[in-house]
């Protein structure tokens, strides 16, 4: 039997009895969606994790000086000049960022027009300093975020904000926080990132509202916001570092002192290589911090796990799919046992007689996954309408929570087709092993 | 055409073993009409099964077309059915849901080298012509009579040209008129050269044929004067009801 004419066969089958085939598609049918959507489910929001919430860049290898004391006693696990040009120097390493943290306390005391709206407030602000090649990438258009010098001090009571200005990048995912919470709480207006570029903000060094201020003396210095970036500090501001180093060594006992990093982060030649690097720095005598990377992988397995849950009920469904049709393709053997010997007498062979059975679930299979594929589109696509309609804005809100990697559909309609053949299989089996004979008789004998 | 001998077929069921072909011998020449007349039960359609191998588990020996039947395996033996016979059945046997057409064209299924779609139709448009359903090709079987019917059943043994043609009470349920009818199409099909082997309990329907045998225990005997015996096999018959 050629396909053509196995399939011209199934089709025929399928025309007698149009309610059963209808209905073992459609359990098919649900069973595939169910898989697809929840795939797709888990796939979009395991992707708003790994890019938007927990942007990892696995090239990325963060070293930190060693938490232990022993360590600097023995000479090692301080991030100093010559330990940073030292692991830059590794093998398979591409770039090196420096960061210092700012050590200096600092608030900001905000009493003026924020967007539209009046705002009094202050809060202390935290700071880190980066190499500024670390954000160049996220630094708006006509800023630059390289260290102003010593002339950005501004004197009390000043009235108009000075020319210098010292560049911060903000966080993105603070940016998204403040948006979807904070503001509609707050009723401030909701900014975007181009709005924010430029936002002038003072800051007070050597003032602090939850930490004794140390022995350095008020000064105040005016941040503009240059650019918006995932790399950023969340909470707080990201300087360049030569301003960080700046203001750490006016608070020091002894300025001549070398300068310490808190971080530098390698930049690998591939991910491969960078999971290779971390036994090297680990073996050189520092730590890597693997916080952010552990948090995306804990955060993406959760979703993937739930994913897989859901994806599980669909198994489920696919499994009940089978076995109902394996039950219609039972009766359909038994009220056609006299066709099926009378098949054999015309010259049909058992594998033909199994293959007409298995074809006509399989083509069930087949509507039923390319219906199922539907559905999980036409779901995904009702979902996030009424998401974006219905459900208030929250932090990382996307616009779409689903992705289909290109072979989620392939995978769904093989389920499909594995159900249906899985489930006829049995009765296509009996059928071929009927007897001819007894089969003319209906069975009976 | 067809030879047997020393046929023992029995069949085992709860009451025990029963014997049913019991050292039969047949031979049949190629093109002749030949009738097998035998009580109900005496196993008629048991031997015409095993001449047209749809049972292959038998002791002795069935030789047909050249071709040695015993223990035959599903390739081969579907392979003979396909190409070698065609079964017509007392109730026809016809799939409700298709055309006339669609049902003579079933054994195109399964052909190995059967033409496409439009010459399978083709030839069984032609076919059911030569039976006489010239435009009822599209018609279903329950809008066709009785003997309407068994000529769509007759054309699907046909399709394939085959050499036998093994009919197992064709007339058993038609009318007597009808059952003339489908008769005389026999007669006309084995002028044609192929050659036929049919089973019945009437002995009116037998009297066409070119040759009459009877089965009895087991075993055929000829039977001399075709009227004499059919009259005392319809005599039994009757009885036996
Ligand atoms: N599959 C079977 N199992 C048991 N007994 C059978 C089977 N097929 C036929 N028989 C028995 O064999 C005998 C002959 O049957 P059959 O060939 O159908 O007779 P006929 O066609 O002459 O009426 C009957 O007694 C019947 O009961
Ligand atoms: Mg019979």
């Amino acid at each position: 039997m050629t396909f053509r004419r196995l399939l011209s066969v199934a089709l025929i089958n399928v025309r007698r009895d149009r309610r059963g085939f209808l209905l073992s598609s459609l359990g098919v049918s649900i069973g595939v969606a169910a898989f697809v959507y929840f795939m797709g489910l888990g796939e979009g929001v395991a992707r708003v994790v790994r890019e938007e919430i927990f942007p990892v860049d696995t090239r990325h290898v963060k070293v930190v000086p060693q938490r232990l004391s022993l360590g600097s006693f023995l000479g090692g696990g301080v991030l100093d000049d010559e330990a940073v040009e030292r692991l830059a120097s590794l093998e398979g390493v591409a770039r090196r960022y420096r960061k210092v943290e700012l050590e200096v306390p600092g608030i900001s005391q905000y009493d003026g027009d924020f967007f539209g709206r009046r705002v009094r407030m202050g809060v202390d602000i935290m700071g880190v300093g980066v190499d500024p090649d670390f954000v160049r990438e996220d630094i708006a258009d006509g800023y630059s975020f390289e260290d102003p010098g010593e002339d950005e001090w501004i004197a009390r009571r000043q009235a108009s904000p000075p020319d210098t200005t010292v560049p911060v990048v903000v966080s993105r995912r603070l940016l998204e926080i403040y948006n979807t919470t904070f503001a509609p709480a707050r009723r401030l207006p909701r900014i975007d990132d181009a709005q924010l570029i430029g936002f002038k903000f003072p800051l007070t060094l050597g003032a602090s509202y939850v930490a004794r201020p140390g022995r350095m003396s008020r000064r105040t210095v005016m941040l503009e916001v240059v650019g918006v970036s995932d790399r950023s500090l969340l909470l707080g501001v990201t300087l360049p570092i030569e301003t960080v180093q700046r203001w750490n060594a006016m608070a020091k006992e002894d300025p001549g002192e070398p300068d310490r990093y808190s971080a530098v982060v390698l930049v690998a030649e591939g991910q491969e290589r960078a999971s290779r690097l971390i036994p090297e720095v680990r073996a050189a005598g520092f730590e890597v911090d693997e916080t952010e990377a552990r948090l995306a992988e804990e955060a993406g397995s959760a979703v993937r796990m739930t994913a897989v849950v859901l994806s599980t009920l669909s198994f489920v469904i696919l499994g009940l799919a089978a076995v109902s049709i394996g039950r219609a393709a039972y009766a359909h053997v038994a009220a056609r046992t006299r066709e099926v010997g009378v098949m054999r007498a015309v010259g049909a062979r058992r594998v033909h007689v199994a293959s007409i059975v298995l074809s006509e679930s399989v083509l069930a299979g087949f509507v039923g996954g390319i219906a199922g594929l539907l559905l999980a589109l036409v779901g995904a696509w009702t979902t996030d309408l009424l998401v974006a309609s219905f459900v208030a804005d929250f932090p990382f809100k996307p616009e779409s929570f689903f992705v289909f990697p290109s072979w989620l559909p392939f995978a769904g309609f093989a389920a499909a087709l594995l159900a249906a053949g899985v489930g006829a299989l049995l009765p296509a089996v009996a059928a071929a092993r009927l007897d001819p004979v007894k089969a003319l008789a209906g069975g009976t004998r | 055409m067809i030879e047997a001998s020393g046929v023992h077929k029995s069949f085992t069921d709860g009451s025990g073993m029963q014997r049913v072909l019991d050292g039969l011998e047949l031979e049949v020449a190629k093109g002749e009409f030949v009738a097998i007349l035998g009580e109900s039960g005496s196993g008629k359609s048991t031997l015409l099964h095993l001449i047209g191998g749809l049972d292959s588990d038998f002791e002795g020996r069935i030789v047909v077309d050249g071709r040695s039947l015993r223990g035959l395996g599903d390739a081969s033996l579907s392979r003979f059915r396909a190409e070698t016979i065609g079964f017509v059945f007392q109730d026809f046997h016809l799939v409700p849901e298709l055309s006339a057409l669609e049902n003579v064209a079933l054994p195109g299924w399964f052909e190995t080298a059967g033409g496409d779609a439009a010459s399978l139709r083709a030839r069984a448009v032609e076919i059911l012509d030569m039976v006489g359903l010239e435009g009822k090709e599209h018609r279903r079987p329950d809008h066709l009579s009785g003997g309407e019917r068994q000529r769509v059943a007759i054309a699907r043994a046909l399709f394939s040209k085959p050499k036998i043609l093994l009919c197992d009470e064709p007339t058993g349920n038609l009318d007597a008129k009808t059952g003339r009818e489908i008769i005389a199409l026999f007669q006309r099909l084995g002028s044609g050269g192929i050659t036929l082997l049919m089973v019945t309990h009437e002995a009116r329907v037998a009297e066409a044929a070119s040759r009459v045998l009877r089965l009895s225990r087991g075993k055929l005997h000829a039977s001399g004067s075709a009227e004499g015996e059919a009259s005392k096999v319809l005599l039994t018959d009757e009885a036996s009801r």
